[in-house]
Parts: structure tokens; sequence; C-alpha cells
């Protein structure tokens, strides 16, 4: 069981699954053999649909952490951008970002820009916060023990912050993503024929269900591969905090 | 001025500024390293610049110090905890903070390499033993994408051999305990092949046996590869067993007694007499210096 954790959840819920199958024995729930064997006979259709959320979605994480990580570095480095930005960031953190998609699909049309952009809002904030706070939390007494050493201001981001930094955001992006994927499958019932958000909700309206609970399997799948290489790279080089 | 002489200070004046983060002095703190001269722009700390200093509402640390430091000698610095020993050693090692202001002359010789273990040995948590010790040539040789050259891995490597830490060098210093991280330390510093080594109340948090042990190890590193040494402490063995001079300072800032230590070329120094002998003697210095200032009998 241990050993094999993805095998042990899936067939756990499957379990589950079944149990609530016969129990209901209603149209909308459909069997899981039925669902898996839909699974394998479309996996192409089922794929591209899903390779088209994971490029919107592994898109946003990468400009997040990108830009998030590297505002939450200066936050935490300037007392004056601090004083003035994060007020800022508190204000509009809380907001439904969803509630934006209107606006956003107006100013970047009705493409995977916009997709993209109301992802990247959504972990961005929290990305940020997470980055700033852990830079500010570095203790005092490595940054003079680098200096001791002769380093320069590349020196001290490559061998200090950035190191220092990588835990919080391992965790802040798992935390995040959940939420993403959550949204980005609300946001593709709009004005897109792909993405696996689209073809959940299209097989509800068709009434045809196993088509979408192979699409639910799919979208859990998806966020199952991401989390899994985000521990992986959290293992590689943030070997030492655990 | 001595040339041959690493450091030379004249009537170094020290103190903090009151008001953290405005630097209201009128010189520059961040002084860049490789410096021939550094003079400082107070008209070499004369009393009266440093009363109005004082009327600022600054802290004086240091007042007056004439030291100089030869090459391939110990120094050990010895006072109360409070007096101002670390933040010497920080004017020395050019770590001072932004709210410093600096008097006096401190005449650094040209292009020192000056290398600093720390009191809570540095060590950054995210680097193995070995990383950690690698850090410094890293650094140096400035080409960070670049491997390392095979010969600097394999000089690090004997060092953490040298030292016995040769079975955690793939370790997290997480898992090391204090001596062995302060080894690790020493052993980054060595490493450097400083002209200068700074060492700030090195062993202080260690249990009597492991800080015994690791005197020895840094004696036997003196002699096989010879480096001007500045240690301070506020243990008087210590000062005695790894200090050719001791500088003892009282708890204003003052340096009191200039020694040189002739106990400290024997071999076996802890089980003779003079080592006990030259104790004593600073003790007693200490104890005067306490008494002058106190006025009541130990």
């Amino acid at each position: 069981m241990k050993k094999h954790p993805l095998l042990y959840s899936g067939l756990l819920i499957l379990l589950i699954w079944t149990f609530f199958y016969i129990l209901l024995s209603k149209s909308f729930m459909p069997s899981p053999l039925e669902t898996l064997a839909y699974v394998f006979h479309h996996f192409t259709l089922l794929m591209s649909h899903l390779l088209v959320s994971f490029y919107r979605i592994g898109i946003s994480i990468l400009i997040t952490v990108i830009l998030g990580g590297s505002l939450g570095i200066l936050i935490a480095q300037n007392k004056k951008v601090d004083q003035f930005l994060s007020p800022l960031i508190y204000t509009l953190y809380p907001i439904p970002k969803i509630a934006f998609l209107p606006l956003i699909m107006l100013f970047f049309g009705l493409g995977n820009l916009s997709k993209i952009i109301l992802i990247s809002l959504i972990l961005f904030f929290q990305i940020t916060l997470s980055v700033r706070d852990s830079v500010k939390n570095i203790h005092p007494s490595y940054y003079l023990s680098i200096k001791s050493l002769g380093a320069g201001k590349r020196d001290l981001y490559r061998h200090v912050i950035l190191p220092a930094m990588l835990p919080n955001l391992f965790t802040a992006l798992r935390v995040s993503v959940g939420t993403a994927i959550s949204v980005l499958f609300f946001a593709e019932n709009f004005a897109t024929r792909f993405g696996i958000g689209y073809f959940i909700m299209d097989s509800w309206l068709k009434l045809d269900y196993v088509a979408m609970f192979a699409g639910i399997i799919a979208i859990s799948l998806m966020g199952r591969f991401i989390f899994s290489t985000i521990d992986y790279l959290e293992r590689k080089y943030c070997a030492w905090s655990r | 001025m001595n040339n041959t002489n690493l450091i030379t200070t004249e009537n170094l004046c020290l103190s903090y500024s009151s008001k953290i983060g405005t630097d209201t002095g009128n010189r520059t703190v961040n002084r860049t390293r490789n410096n021939t001269d550094i003079s400082s722009d107070n008209s070499s700390g004369n009393s009266s610049g440093i009363s109005t200093d004082n009327k600022l509402g600054n802290k004086l640390i240091i007042n007056h110090l004439d030291l100089s430091l030869e090459p391939r000698r110990t120094y050990a610095l010895l006072g109360p905890s409070g007096c101002g020993k670390t933040t010497l050693l920080y004017a020395l090692a050019n770590l001072l903070p932004n709210h410093s202001e600096l008097g006096g002359s401190i005449s650094i010789k040209e292009g020192l390499k000056v290398s600093t273990v720390l009191q809570d040995y540095g060590l950054f948590p995210w680097k193995t033993v070995l990383e950690n010790t690698l850090l410094p040539l890293r650094i140096e040789s400035n080409n960070n994408r670049i491997k390392l050259p095979l010969s600097d891995v394999e000089k690090a490597t004997n060092m953490l051999k040298n030292l016995k830490l040769d079975e955690h060098m793939h370790h997290f210093p997480g898992a090391l305990s204090g001596g062995q991280k302060q080894r690790v330390a020493i052993a980054r510093s060595w490493l450097m092949a400083p002209d200068l080594l700074l060492l700030d109340e090195p062993f202080s948090s260690l249990d009597a046996l492991t800080r015994e042990a690791l005197q020895n190890q840094v004696k036997t590193l003196f002699y096989q590869e010879p480096l001007t040494v500045f240690l301070v402490t506020h243990s008087i063995e210590e000062a005695v067993f790894l200090g050719q001079t001791i500088l003892v300072m009282n708890e204003s800032g003052d340096i009191i007694a200039t020694l040189d230590n002739e106990s400290f070329e024997s071999e076996y120094q802890r089980e003779e007499e003079a080592f006990y002998k030259q104790c004593l003697h600073i003790r007693k210095i200490l104890k005067g210096a306490y008494h002058e200032k106190t006025s009541f009998t130990l």
C-alpha cells in the first residue's frame, strides 16, 4: 500500500464510487467499469483536452513564479516598496478573481491569454506573499556570513535568498495550484472548445455522464501529476528542509 | 607606519548611531576591500569630536584604539562580554552595520584577504558540508556555473579529512553537532588561505572537552599552514592557549594590557606551570580593571 500510493488511492475511490453506484442506481451515476472503459477507448481525445488545460496551467505557474517571486523578493528587501505595495496586495488578494473574468476577456480577448491571466492572478498573490515572508524571515546572520566570504550581490541571491525561499515557494504552489485548477475548469466554460473543463461541461450538457466522469478522472489525474512534480522538485532542491 | 603589518589602527573610535538605518556620519561605511589606506574624514578622532557624537546620542563602543597585526602571528583579544570585542572584529572584517561610525584611521595592507569565522558558525543549512566548505572558492572563482576544478574539491576533501569530517561530507549542517559545525566553519575559512583569519568567540558554545580538542586542532592547523589569526574570546585559558599576543580589553572597550605570551610555544602547554602563571597574571589584570571601575572587591 505504502509503495503504490497512486494505486491505493485509486482503488479506494473506485470502491466508494461503486458503493454509491449500486446504492443510487441512477443514470447520472455511471458505473466505474464503464467509465474506465471510456477512458481507454477515448484516450487521445481526453489527452488532447488535457494537454490544452495543462498548457494553460503550466504557463501560468511559470509566469507567476518568475513575476510573483521577483516581486516578493523586491518587497522584502525594500521597506518603501513594502509600505506602498503590501496594503495594495492585501486589498486585492481577497477579491474572487473569477469576478474579473468578464473584464479580462474584454481586454485580452476570448483566447488562451485571458485564461492564463486569470489563473496567474490567482497564483500570483499567494506566491508573492509567501516569497515576501520567507525572504523577510531569513536570519541576518546568513547575510553577515555570505558577506564575510566576500560575496557580491549575485552570490547573495544564488547562495542565500533563492535556496532559503524555495521551501515556502513550493508550499505556496501546492496550496494555490488546487484553487487554480478549479478556476480553470470554470474559465474553460467560456469561449473555448478545448480544455478538460470544456469537455466535462460539454458532456454534461449532452447528458453523456460516462464521458463527464471520464473527464473528471482526467482532471484529477492532471492535478495529481502537477502535485507529484512539485513534490519531486522539492525533494530534489530542498532536501535540507525535510 | 610599518609596511609589513597587515592592519594598523591609530586612534580608532567606533560608535553606533542611535538612529538605526540613517547614516548620519560624514563617511560611508561600506568600504571596499583591498583599499590601501582608508582614513576617515573625522580629524583622526580627536576627543572633542567624539564627545559631540555622544551628545547626539551615539553609543561609543571603542575609544582610541591603537592596534597593529603582524603577519603569521596569533592574537587573542580577551575581555568581558559586551565590551566591544566583536565590534572590533567586525570592523577588521569589514562587516560593520550601516549605522556605525568610524573615527581615527585603519590602514589595511593592499590586497589583504580576510576570512571570518562567526560566532554562530555561519553555515548555510541548504548546502551540504562539502558545498559549504567549497562556497568561498566558488565565490572567488566568480564563474558559478562552471564546475570547480577538481584540485579545489580535493583540497576541500583533504581539509575535511584532516578535521575528521569526511564521513559527514554529504550531510547537511542540521545533522551535525555544534563542535562538528564549528570544525566545518574553520575548515571553510582555512581553505580560503586568507592572510588574516578572524575568529569570533569560536568555541564559546561548546562543551569543555570538545572545546579543548578544537583548540588543539586550530593550533595544529596554525603550525601546518601558518597565517595571522585574530581571536576574540572571553575565556582566559583560551586566550593563553591560542594567542601569541594577548590583548586585554576592559569593560569600556580600552585595551589595558598587551602581553607577549611565551607559553604558547611549548608542546604540552596545558600541563605546564607557565600556562597557569600566565592565566593568573591576566586574571589579576582583569580584576584590577574591574576593581578600579566598580570600587568593591570581587
